[in-house]
């Protein structure tokens, strides 16, 4: 990434708007600013800290080997005019007040304008009355608020910081740093390996496992508390994890039993036409068998019917000598009737006869003539006892063995309507005869189709698929019995235990936390790994920094960082160097700086204030060489005079820049306009000067700063 | 001299009629139903009077009742004697035969005729409707 522009408003000594072009078609490396103090070198790497990540702090010190970071510096202070990061001026003069800085910049990503403003539209006394406005333009796209800060963290990430924004004063402390490897220099070195970003995965992760233990913790003890206090609740559980388990294995069991007969159904497939022959088959079977019964019961109604047989053919013969028999029989009885009629006449004619007093036994009148009476009645006595002997006489057979031989004929009289019903029944019976012998035809034609060893293969597939619709049915009435049940216990066993724990929930827990413990050890295993890894580049690429910025490359074999990044400088003799000079400590500490700025891929401009302090000419020609060339990232330094001087940078060809300003003040120029460096101008007072060319005057009291680009003739 | 008053006598039939009888006989325990069965095992004596029934209405007398050694005897249970005496006693006397013997004759005589009949494939109610 390269910078473009930087455009300062109002910020610093840095009275109204001042624009520095970086773009140019040499591909050299160095800028640089030269300035004596006061003349705005820090202001303007203040200014790109302040549009890029809002906030510029004073230089950090370091107490008892820990950094301490310095205090934020203020855009306006009432209280220290000096070190506020607005214009004196501007804040004095201007209504409304107002700082900007616009920072253009092109890489990898394409374009990004970063512009911060910072106004106020009455006197500001402090930052909090100040408007702060941040605008990102990323190829074009717009971005502000939060979303601009997320963009501009993508370029240059604000843990980063302090690899591309590097002040000489703080160099110093960074080498004791590294001499004894404090914390802070640990957590720099880890954040520009983008090891925060996994170990600050991790510390989620352990803050989440610690709430998903803690939770389990709670659980346990409220589960063995719950437990203690119901041994109800227990035993249901215990009843509900079986079911559990039947449900479990009934379920199986179902799906094992639909596989089969889904297996059975392809069989009976497979089998093709012979099917209909055997379903046919199966209906006569089944004809046959349902007929059994109706045979059965029709064979029995037929046999009790035929038991009357023998007296329906016997009676045929029978019957007319019954008839005949039965004639006779009542002809007695009609004689007999007849002779006991006789039998009363002659009693009663006999007690006339006996008893007679004159009186006719018939109209109750005194009879005439008693003798000629008696005589007729003596006669019509004499008639009837003739009657009486003839009718004797003609009956002849005796009564009881005809009334025998009547009731024993009478005994092969067949029933009344027993013919009708045998021959219904004995109909009925052909009939159905009938029936099951064509059945039985049929299932032998039947059988000629299907074999028996097929018919016997399709029957037992048949009976097993019904067999196995059976136990499914069965076994699925089961898993309904089951699941009421487990659906009872739980609410029992819910209403039993109390509420507090939600096994489910609870088990999505554990396993969450075990995962979780897994990610913990991958990750520390990779940073480890990585870590490691990147510990033994960045030593070998500071190695070869250092030895390149060495006055005496000979005499050191490099660098070496142990695991928690303690630096020393070891010789060639592959001894540690005992009593290095600060010079060669500071070299130490820019070459590890920038070996971890390559190491991590950070592709941005280097901005370095005041970069030689405590460096003597060659290591600072060294440095410069060294960072000034062709094909590398941006090196800005910001030059006081204690330092280089333009002159002895151009004299000396130490390294030649791409492009450098020097940075002035009225008085630094005595003759010479401000506004356009022309050198004809005419005092017109003690403190003013006139330029002929432009002719604005240059107040020699300003403290207004003017960048000059140095022009170099090669 | 005495009339010759006939004995009762005992009922029984031929080897042949009996083994006829037993294939007529039903046993609910076997499902035959497409056989002729007429009586069942409590109903012989329905058999044996359907048997009379056959060779005294037709007229049939077996001769075979005189060789005893090959004859089965049928129990007289529920069979009505006197009924049968009545119907038969001036034949028997005829015969000096029992009473027992004429029926075991005409009812043997009348089972095989019984059994030509079914054997020839006619109707049996042809044989059974006067």
């Amino acid at each position: 990434m390269r910078l473009k522009y930087l455009v300062l408003s109002d910020i610093g000594p840095f009275r109204g708007r001042h624009i520095f072009d970086f773009s140019s078609d040499d591909t050299r490396s160095g800028f640089a600013f030269f300035a004596k103090n006061g003349r705005g070198k820090t202001s303007i790497y203040n200014a790109m800290k302040w549009a890029l990540f809002g906030k510029v702090r004073r230089k950090s010190k370091l107490v008892n080997d820990k950094v301490v970071e310095g205090a934020l510096k203020p855009i306006v202070d009432e209280q220290d005019y000096d070190n506020m990061l607005m214009n004196y001026n501007a804040w004095q003069d201007d209504t409304p007040q107002s700082m900007s800085v616009l920072f253009v910049a092109e890489g990898d990503f394409g374009e990004i304008q970063v512009q911060r403003t910072a106004s106020c539209n009455g006197m500001a006394r402090s930052d909090k009355q100040m408007d702060i406005l941040l605008s990102v333009s990323l190829n074009g796209k717009v971005f502000d608020g939060t979303e601009a800060e997320e963009e501009i963290g993508k370029v240059f990430p604000i843990e980063l910081e302090r690899f591309f924004f590097i002040d000489g004063e703080e160099v110093e402390t960074y080498t004791t740093m590294m001499k004894s490897s404090t914390q802070g220099i640990i957590d720099d070195i880890k954040s520009i390996l983008r090891l925060p970003s996994l170990t600050r995965g991790i510390e989620d992760l352990r803050s989440i496992k610690k709430t998903y233990s803690e939770a389990i913790d709670a659980d346990n003890i409220q589960q063995q508390k719950d437990l203690k206090q119901g041994d109800k609740a227990r035993t249901l559980h215990g009843q509900l994890m079986m079911i559990r388990k039947q449900i479990s294995e009934t379920e199986e069991e179902i799906l094992r039993l639909r596989e089969r007969k889904e297996e059975f159904d392809e069989k009976i497939k497979g089998v093709g036409e012979l099917q209909t022959y055997a379903d046919e088959k199966m209906r006569v079977d089944a004809q046959i068998e349902i007929l059994g019964p109706a045979m059965k019961s029709n064979l029995e109604t037929f046999i009790d019917d035929f038991s009357n047989a023998a007296n329906i053919l016997m009676w045929g013969k029978i019957k007319p000598k019954y008839e005949k028999t039965s004639e006779a029989n009542d002809n007695l009885q009609n004689q007999r009737f007849e002779m006991d009629r006789i039998d009363g006449e002659i009693r009663k004619i006999s007690k006339t006869i006996a008893e007679f007093e004159s009186i006719c036994d018939k109209c109750h009148q005194e009879v005439p003539n008693a003798e000629q009476f008696i005589l007729e009645r003596e006669k019509e006595l004499k008639g009837l006892e003739v009657k009486r002997h003839d009718l004797k006489q003609a009956s002849g057979a005796d009564p009881i063995k005809l009334r025998a031989k009547l009731s024993a004929l009478e005994s092969f009289q067949p029933n009344h309507g027993s013919l009708e019903r045998l021959e219904r029944s004995y109909n009925a019976q052909r009939n159905l005869v009938s029936q099951l012998s064509n059945l039985h035809e049929r299932q032998r034609n039947l059988s000629d189709h299907v074999s028996v060893d097929s018919a016997k293969e399709i029957t037992q597939l048949a009976q097993k698929s019904a067999r196995t619709d059976q136990a499914l049915l069965k076994k699925e009435e089961e898993l309904r019995n089951l699941k009421f049940k487990e659906d009872e216990l739980d609410s029992k066993y819910k209403n039993a235990r109390p509420s507090t724990s939600d096994s489910n929930k609870m088990d999505s827990v554990y396993q969450l936390r075990d995962t979780i413990s897994r990610f913990i050890v991958a990750i520390n295993d990779t940073v480890k790994s990585y870590s490691d890894k990147a510990t033994e580049e960045v030593q070998q690429e500071a190695s070869k920094v250092f030895l390149q910025l060495s006055n005496s490359p000979a005499s050191f074999s490099g660098i070496r960082l142990t695991k928690q990044f303690k630096a020393r400088i070891y010789g060639s003799d592959g001894r540690p160097v005992v009593g290095a000079s600060s010079g060669m400590e500071v070299i130490m500490t820019l070459s590890i700086i920038d070996a971890l700025r390559t190491v991590s891929r950070l592709d941005a401009p280097v901005f370095f204030d005041t970069p030689a302090r405590s460096l003597d000419k060659d290591h600072k020609n060294g440095m410069l060489r060294y960072f000034w060339r062709e094909d590398r990232s941006q090196f800005l330094i910001f030059a006081h005079s204690g330092e280089f001087t333009v002159d002895e940078i151009v004299n000396d060809e130490v390294a030649v820049f791409n492009k450098a300003w020097e940075l002035l003040w009225p008085e630094d120029l005595e003759e010479t306009c401000i506004h356009c460096w022309s050198e004809n101008v005419e005092h017109v007072s003690k403190h003013e000067r006139k330029c002929a060319d432009c002719g604005k005057i240059t107040d020699s009291r300003s403290r207004n700063t003017k960048e000059k680009e140095v022009v170099i003739h090669e | 001299m005495s009339e010759y008053i006939p004995k009762d006598g005992s009922l029984d039939v031929s080897k042949t009629v009996h083994e006829f009888m037993s294939t007529i006989e039903y046993d609910p325990k076997k499902q035959t139903f497409e056989e002729l069965k007429l009586f069942t095992s409590t109903q012989k004596i329905e058999i044996f009077k359907l048997g009379f029934s056959i060779g005294y209405v037709n007229g049939l007398l077996s001769e075979g009742n005189k060789e005893n050694g090959d004859r089965k005897t049928v129990a007289p249970r529920g069979f009505p004697m006197d009924s049968y005496r009545l119907v038969i006693e001036e034949e028997a006397v005829k015969r000096k035969m029992s009473i027992g013997a004429l029926i075991s004759a005409y009812a043997d005589a009348g089972l095989l005729y019984l059994k030509s009949h079914i054997d020839s494939g006619k109707d049996l109610m042809e044989l059974v409707i006067p």
